[in-house]
């Protein structure tokens, strides 16, 4: 009984953390984006605030999560989430650390994108896990096609082939994770999660319209985005793995 | 100069191999994997540095992290479909390749600085302790990955990839920082592999995570 109940408390703990970890990315965002309309011409400094907050935000949720699976044990879907939080957090920081360092812009495809890609990868398996999918199931690739198609006829012929190349197998990764979603868009244990992997995505594609449009303002526009979706994307594997588990 | 030390450590490790019995043979085949992997890597890189007039940042930074940690990856795939479980982790496999890249790797650097003066042991101890330990963590994490697969026949490609992905931006960061001009940079690339060894036995400590059958 008294086992049961501290395993219930340090449950309800790290609940809480995530709660108010999930309540400041809401703050951060809110007090960034009016940040950026009062002090927009000092657009420098805010996007590396924005990067730091970023960077700190994938570090904190991949290494809490990875706590939450040491204490829980077995539940693969979590070890998986925090995975691809610690592949995000290792291409942002590899993509702040070069431009610091080299006084450059990243060149685009990088290795720093590797990482971002790596995240929705890792993501996939995990959204397998979590909608109960056999590994040999044939995926139906028409709704893959009807998400993915609109952004490629966008992208085709606007840059070199590397970096066509590149956004094209983002796009279609960004697509399949959300058409990996639809299995358990019904599902309201994991409504935080879907609502968080949806959030990345939509940044993402968002980043890479911005990048294309208006460079400059890029990843302004991003940077709120960004730690607002891994909280929910860490709130909702640990709200919805806790079902099982508690 | 580095094939001739490649070359009087390949044999005499055959001779060991074909002695060998059984899983041990299987691991030590792996380190040497590490020497072949170090030799293929170093021929891609030069050529590709030869041949596309690639800057040593681009080099560095983007390539050789991608060649190097494919390659080193590469026989770890034999685990994928051995139906047979291992007594040991495939971990420690990956780990054994890493190691044996990384040996040869401060081989060739040593001969390159052959002609300074004074002694390179100081310089050998740090590179050991840095960068051998940042390649074999860097493959540990894809053996990581293969055991996690094997164990519970799930996320087989995602977690391969997504892995493999992770290692490689590490592997890209920590040359990053390693050939950075500030001090501080310098010193914060040697204590990646450190931090990493720490998250890996954080994640193995009490884990018991075993070789199980094939994943696929």
């Amino acid at each position: 009984m008294g086992a049961e109940q501290s395993q219930e408390t340090i449950i309800r703990q790290e609940r809480d953390i995530l709660q108010i970890a999930l309540i400041i990315c809401l703050l951060w965002g809110a007090i960034y984006v009016l940040g950026s309309v009062l002090f927009l011409q000092d657009r420098g400094r805010l996007i590396f605030l924005g990067e730091i907050i970023q960077l700190m935000a994938g570090a904190f949720f991949a290494i809490l999560l990875i706590q939450i699976y040491r204490k829980w044990k077995g539940t693969n879907a979590l070890l998986g989430t925090s995975l691809a939080l610690f592949s995000w957090t290792a291409g942002q920081l590899f993509w702040f650390s070069y431009t610091l360092l080299s006084h450059t812009e990243l060149p685009y495809p990088s290795v720093g994108d590797l990482g971002y890609t790596g995240t929705y990868i890792l993501l996939i398996g995990v959204i397998g896990l979590l909608s109960g999918k056999k590994p040999r199931t044939a995926p139906d690739y028409l709704p893959l096609l009807l998400v993915f198609l609109p952004l490629a006829l966008y992208l085709l012929g606007q840059r070199a082939l590397p970096v066509l190349l590149y956004n094209i197998v983002d796009g279609i990764t960004i697509a399949w994770t959300l058409f990996s979603l639809m299995p358990l868009r019904r599902s309201p244990r994991f409504r935080r999660f879907i609502q968080g992997v949806i959030l990345l995505a939509a940044t993402d594609v968002l980043f890479l319209f911005s990048a294309l449009l208006i460079p400059e303002m890029a990843a302004l526009i991003s940077a709120p985005l960004y730690p607002l979706a891994i909280a929910l994307i860490a709130m909702g594997i640990v709200s919805g793995e806790q079902v099982e588990h508690g | 100069m580095v094939d001739a030390a490649f070359l009087g450590m390949i044999f005499p490790l055959i001779f060991l191999i074909l002695m060998l019995k059984g899983e041990n043979r299987l691991l030590m085949a792996f380190f040497a994997w590490g020497l072949v992997a170090f030799m293929v890597s170093m021929t891609l890189n030069n050529w590709l540095a030869a041949g596309f007039q690639i800057t040593f940042r681009q080099l560095t930074v983007t390539w050789a992290p991608l060649i190097e940690e494919f390659l080193k990856s590469l026989p770890l795939l034999y685990f994928l479909l051995r139906s047979r479980s291992t007594r040991y982790s495939v971990i420690y496999f990956a780990m054994a390749s890493g190691i044996g890249f990384s040996i040869l790797e401060n081989f060739s650097y040593l001969l390159n600085l052959m002609e300074s003066v004074g002694s390179l042991a100081f310089y050998m101890v740090i590179r050991s302790l840095t960068t051998c330990l940042m390649h074999g963590m860097a493959s540990a994490i894809v053996g990581y990955g293969i055991s996690f697969i094997r164990q519970y026949r799930i996320m087989v490609f995602p977690l391969l990839f997504g892995l493999f992905t992770l290692s490689v931006t590490i592997h890209s960061l920590f040359n990053l920082y390693i050939n950075s001009e500030i001090l501080l940079v310098r010193l914060i690339a040697m204590v990646i592999p450190f931090i990493l060894y720490i998250l890996g036995l954080m994640l193995l400590e009490g884990e018991g995570l075993e070789d199980g059958g094939t994943a696929l």
